[in-house]
């Protein structure tokens, strides 16, 4: 009966690297559809003459044929070595590992507020539905969904930097808990959104769970609310908690380069969008790359937890009576 | 009754749902009590509140709803007490399972583990609630320890009750309230799991309360029946002498309206009308509306349960006036029961030969099978759950594909629907037709009826003129008894009943030779059964249609059909005339078959009969 | 669920609309017409609103520079002495234009698609799965960042892209609830009609899924609207100086020590408009799906 999730493993990890293949295909299309923009961002609008122009294709291979190119790229990528940066002429590779820690700490920090606030709330509400607790979780979190982290950031900071100076507004911190301390309204923002889907969605499910029949069935057993609501009906909830939990880890790194912008932070968001303003692409490249891989890991974990959380997937399916 | 102190009394429950905007009852002034080692039936259709007063017995109300009166377990008063009250008495005192075993266990935990999730036993070490859960598992008939270390969607559907059962005994309860607990399984393990409860109850001295739908079911298993009507109770009384003679005219409605196994009638008795609401009733007799010995004092107030000789009640007004009557009606329809036509060696309609049905996954659902339904013929198709009936159904209509085998017309193979050419399709599609199990979904829910009726009609007759049209679906409705207005309505303002009878219209629109009923009227109360089975040999009378009758109840097939296939495993085990079938069964399955009818268990078992 | 795949497949269609169902608790009639309003006003001032704006959008007035509200200027002007408070009314128009394109055209894609990959069965079915799961593998905000970066892209590239982004998305939940519908005994009657399937897939099925596209759509409406005025945030997709919400909230971001309204006011703009999407969507759901009598 185990065939049967190693199979389902191996099958996710195929796919896994096949949608890399695709997406590090499409990245590197880019460079050959983008107009000659390469040669334009290094030699700006007065260099260009047609020796400059042929010293440039050359240095950077632009005469080779499509497959060849790529098959170069690909090689070094895999190798973690994406050429140098056309703006600031270091290597991506290096430029990547500098930025990515204050990406990857806010991205913890806001996924940790996501889950950490989220989950309890979403359950609340749950176990209160109807009552004015609910009613206001469920307001708030129409809001939270419709408020994007650049515009909560701007508002955050204004209250709580600006006005009551409790946070740095810019800036992302020297030492370890100066960073966590630059970092907070910036991570805040980031799960503001995240955080109303996960309630959203944490509710919902367990309002359904808590209508079943087998939780019912548990309490005419005498098994406490308390108990029936944690060891039943979460663990049920689970599925559906969890995928929100990777979707919103994806949907983070959207938002972070945005609330990164928002709040002057030198992370991988901002790496990337100044690489795109300077058409910069072997950073772009770089970064994409990078990013897709992580996403794309996240969903194969969660893809794994299933496996762990629910039995049926993991031996074998359904059966009917 | 038990000269016992012991007992689970519930007085004047009442249950009400507030959504804040409207209040409706659904329960008006429900009184039981059941003593220990007593085992009562609540019997009741849709909408009679008998679920509702189950659960307000043991404070689980759904959320929305509310219970007035009282309940006292042993002279204590639990109704209003606060939650913990009720948490002490659950599962220690009273317990509960319920209809579906495929949603009343937890789907993440092992079934051992369930049984021994109760506050006594969670506290114990490991080794003891393994060993317990096996033991329990034992009592419920489960001999394989394995089973505790399954998932409960690694079980069968009579197996997980099974499990349930254990479950809920877990705690040593002395009362057990079972809800509608064997509806959902086949016919043969229904009976097991009767059996079961029973043995349970005896060994343990037990009180048990048997919600069902079923009274005949009722009738074999309890001591004292209770009749729920519109959240009233309107009569009690022992099995057997409530079988022998009802006291209230709803309950002799519903003994009559019953198809017999063991004869067909010219006409089943039917209750006009449908099941009002207990609000719509509540200064009144809940019945008066469909009584046909209705009369100013039965809507002049509300009748009280009145005894009547000893251990029986009725809340029938007019009882001593009307008893004579009443007790002729059974002998005034039994005498004019009809012997089953001969089946007859007619051309055939349709013949199917050899057919297969594998599925993906190696589930073979048919292992050839040959079927022959001839013109003007009622032939049924008789199994449990498994045994390839829908399948067979559906592969003749085209929903499925079979593996090999023909089905055949007189001058088209129908084997594959999908590569006939498209006119001879268009012909076939007004050759047969079908009519679907579910009421509540075979109907588009954004059409009106009309809508949905004129679409079918232009499949049989192109397009027309909106007068012709109109014209065409007025006589439909007719035709299935429902009033012309109906045209203008959606599926949702009808009931179930009156949805069944616009699917059949609309299988009637095509003007088809034959058409395919899976399961049209098990999902159906039995007062509207009734009525939908006599509508059946009406149309069958005024168009000569074919029907290929798909049931998993003798009764109703007996009543219906001339001619019956036995189907086991995807195979024809017995076939032949309806009547020689069911009254000398030769295949083995066919005899468990009948045997597990309740009506027919007193004949086998004489440890179940009850005076 | 025999094959493990379909759990890990379906679950990125499990949106807050699908799981949400039985607990969609019933709005308050207040904020339903709160939100109709401020739509009905967002909307009007889509269409005219430089002509309603007190002051011209773009007129500058560099001696006055940034300055807090005023009786002239309600919220203040930015560091160009643009009047904040005009240049948000004429904002509303890409912040209404570009997002209702994206709502529209994802549902015309997503009703295609996705009724076909539901009701089609096995090969188009897995056809279509396998396009949406590219769609579905990234997050389409970094997609378009990125290709309209590249490209240079206008606003109506970025409007393109979107659609062809969130269509994957709601294709999955299409085809979902048409996987619900599919095996309904009152879809199997029309085959055994002899309906022709295009007949089934729009006049029959389609009017019972409607209640979810349309508050899909709304849902699109106001991710779109947080998509394109994060681009603009970014400076992608609209040319410096235009009158747009997200575009003013990066450039007046660094006013936000000397007017802090000229920073806020488009985020609120932002804000309100999306909640209000999402409120209506929601309303409109639970009328359509009552009005089948569900």
């Amino acid at each position: 009966m185990s065939r049967n999730w190693t199979r389902y493993i191996a099958k996710r990890m195929t796919a896994l690297v096949c949608l890399v293949f695709v997406i590090s295909l499409g990245t590197y299309s880019l460079m050959a559809l983008a107009p000659g923009s390469l040669v334009d961002s290094l030699l700006g609008p007065r260099g260009r003459t047609p020796e400059a122009v042929a010293a440039v294709r050359q240095e950077y291979h632009l005469n080779d044929p499509f497959l060849v190119r790529y098959g170069e790229w690909l090689g070094g990528a895999v190798r973690f070595d994406f050429g140098n940066s056309v703006r600031t002429d270091e290597s991506v590779a290096s430029g990547i590992e500098q930025r990515a820690g204050v990406t990857v700490t806010l991205a913890l920090m806001a996924f940790a507020m996501v889950l950490l606030v989220g989950v309890p709330l979403g359950m609340l509400a749950a176990t209160r539905k109807g009552g004015a607790l609910d009613g206001g979780v469920v307001s708030l979190t129409t809001v939270g969904v419709s408020a994007p982290p650049f515009a909560s950031g701007v508002v955050l900071l204004y209250l709580f930097a600006v006005v009551l100076g409790w946070f740095p507004p810019f800036g992302a911190g020297q030492g370890f808990l100066d960073r966590l301390w630059h970092l907070t309204l910036p991570a805040v923002a980031l799960a503001l959104t995240a955080a109303a889907i996960v309630v959203r969605v944490t509710r919902s499910t367990l309002i359904r769970e808590l209508s079943q029949d087998y939780v019912v069935f548990a309490r005419a057993r005498g098994i406490s609310r308390r108990e029936v609501l944690t060891r039943y009906a979460l663990r049920n909830a689970l599925v559906p908690i969890v995928t929100v939990s990777g979707l919103v880890l994806g949907y983070m790194v959207g938002g972070a380069v945005l609330v990164e912008i928002a709040f002057s932070l030198p992370g991988l968001g901002s790496f990337l969008v100044d690489s795109i303003q300077y058409k910069d692409l072997p950073a772009v490249q770089g970064v994409v790359i990078v990013i897709a891989v992580f996403i794309l890991l996240v969903n194969f974990l969660t893809d794994l937890l299933y496996v762990v959380i629910d039995p049926r997937i993991r031996l074998g399916g359904e059966v009917d009576g | 009754m038990s000269a016992d102190a012991s007992n689970l009394s519930v007085t004047g429950l009442r249950v009400c749902a507030d959504d804040g905007r409207e209040r409706r009852t659904l329960v008006a002034g429900v009184d039981f009590t059941v003593g220990a080692g007593e085992s009562i039936a609540i019997v009741g259709e849709s909408g009679s509140g008998k679920s509702l007063s189950a659960r307000a017995a043991i404070g689980l109300l759904p959320s929305g709803l509310h219970a007035t009166g009282s309940v006292r377990l042993d002279g204590r008063e639990l109704l209003g007490q606060p939650e913990s009250a009720w948490s002490k008495v659950r599962g220690s005192e009273l317990a509960l399972v319920l209809q579906d075993p495929f949603t009343t266990l937890n789907p993440l935990a092992k079934c051992g583990r369930q049984i021994t999730d109760g506050p006594v036993l969670r506290r114990a070490s490991r080794a003891h609630r393994r060993e317990e859960a096996v033991r329990r598992l034992a009592e419920v008939g489960i001999a394989d320890p394995a089973v505790a270390d399954r998932y409960p969607f690694q079980l069968s559907g009579g197996m997980r009750q099974r499990v349930a059962l254990a479950a809920a005994l877990a705690g040593d309860p002395r009362f057990l309230i079972a809800d509608e607990f064997s509806t959902a399984l086949d016919v043969t393990t229904q009976r097991e799991i009767l059996l079961l409860l029973q043995r349970v109850q005896a060994a343990r001295g037990m009180g048990l309360v048997i919600i069902t739908h079923d009274l005949r079911m009722a009738f074999a298993i309890c001591d004292r029946v209770y009749v729920l009507y519109a959240g009233s109770v309107l009569e009690v009384g022992g099995g057997a002498s409530i079988e022998a003679e009802p006291l209230h005219p709803y309950t002799l409605g519903l003994l009559l309206s019953e198809p017999d196994v063991a004869r067909r009638r010219v006409k089943l008795e039917e209750l006009a009308g449908s099941v009002p609401s207990a609000d719509g009733v509540a200064d009144q007799c809940a019945f008066a509306a469909r009584c046909r010995w209705r009369q100013p004092t039965c809507v002049a107030g509300k009748p009280p349960l009145v005894a009547h000789g000893e251990a029986r009640a009725t809340a029938c007004v007019r009882i001593g006036e009307i008893r004579g009557e009443m007790a002729e009606r059974p002998a005034a329809i039994s005498l004019a029961a009809v012997p089953a036509p001969a089946a007859s060696d007619a051309p055939r309609l349709l013949t199917v030969t050899g057919l297969v049905k594998q599925f993906h996954g190696g589930v073979r659902a048919l292992a050839g099978v040959d079927v022959a339904v001839g013109i003007n013929e009622s032939v049924g198709i008789v199994g449990e759950s498994g045994s390839g009936k829908t399948t067979l159904a559906r592969c003749i209509v085209g929903l499925e594909r079979p593996t090999s085998g023909t089905i055949a017309t007189d001058d088209v193979d129908l084997s594959d629907w999908r590569a006939l050419d498209a006119d001879v399709a268009r012909t076939m599609r007004r050759t047969i037709q079908y009519v679907f199990q579910d009421p509540y979904s075979s109907l588009n829910p954004t059409r009106t009826i009309g809508a949905i009726l004129r679409e079918a009609v232009a499949v049989g007759a192109g397009r027309q003129s909106r007068a012709d049209g109109a014209r065409r679906v007025g006589e439909l409705l007719e035709l299935v008894r429902l009033p012309a207005s109906y045209a203008s309505r959606k599926p949702a303002a009808l009931s179930g009943g009156e949805r069944q009878r616009v699917a059949i219209a609309r299988s009637l629109a095509v003007e088809p030779q034959l058409i395919i009923c899976d399961e049209p009227v098990s999902a159906l109360d039995v007062s509207v059964q009734a009525q939908l089975l006599n509508l059946f040999a009406d149309i069958q009378q005024a168009t000569g249609v074919s029907y290929l009758f798909i049931s998993h109840d003798l009764a109703v097939v007996r009543q219906v059909t001339e001619r019956v296939y036995v189907l086991y495993k995807g195979a024809v085990v017995e076939q032949g005339a309806t009547e020689q079938v069911l009254d000398h069964p030769q295949h083995p399955y066919t005899q468990q078959l009948v045997a597990s009818i309740p009506g027919m268990w007193a004949v086998e078992d004489d440890a179940l009969s009850h005076t | 669920m025999a094959d493990l795949t379909g759990v890990a497949e379906l679950a990125p269609a499990a949106t807050a609309v699908e799981v949400e169902g039985p607990a969609r608790r019933r709005q308050r009639p207040i904020f339903v017409i709160l939100a109709a309003a401020v739509l009905a006003i967002v909307v009007v001032l889509a269409a005219i609103g430089p002509q309603l704006a007190p002051h011209d959008p773009s007129a500058q007035n560099v001696l006055l520079g940034t300055s807090g509200p005023s009786a002239a200027h309600p919220l203040g002007t930015d560091d160009l002495g643009r009047d904040i408070l005009s240049r948000v009314f004429a904002g509303a128009r890409s912040a209404v234009v570009g997002p209702l394109l994206i709502a529209l055209g994802a549902a015309v894609l997503s009703a295609t698609f996705g009724l076909a990959a539901g009701f089609r069965g096995r090969r188009t079915d897995s056809v279509i799965m396998r396009l949406t799961d590219v769609g579905l593998a990234l997050p389409p905000f970094l997609v378009i960042l990125v290709v309209a970066g590249i490209f240079n892209g206008g606003y109506l590239l970025a409007v393109a892209l979107l659609i062809a982004l969130f269509a994957p998305w709601d294709t999955r939940i299409v085809r979902g609830a048409t996987l619900e519908q599919a095996p309904r005994p009152y879809v199997e009657a029309t085959t055994v009609l002899g309906l022709s399937q295009r007949r089934t897939m729009w006049l029959h099925i389609l009017p019972n899924i409607l209640p979810l596209i349309v508050v899909t759509a709304c849902l699109d409406f106001a991710g779109g609207l947080v998509a394109l005025s994060g681009l603009s945030f970014l400076g992608i997709g609209v040319s410096p100086g235009a009158a747009d919400w997200g575009r003013m909230l990066a450039d007046n971001e660094p006013l936000i020590f000397s007017n802090p309204a000229a920073a806020i006011a488009p985020g609120v703009a932002i804000v309100l408009t999306a909640a209000a999407v999402s409120v209506v969507g929601d309303w409109a759901y639970e009328r359509l799906s009552g009005r089948q009598g569900r």
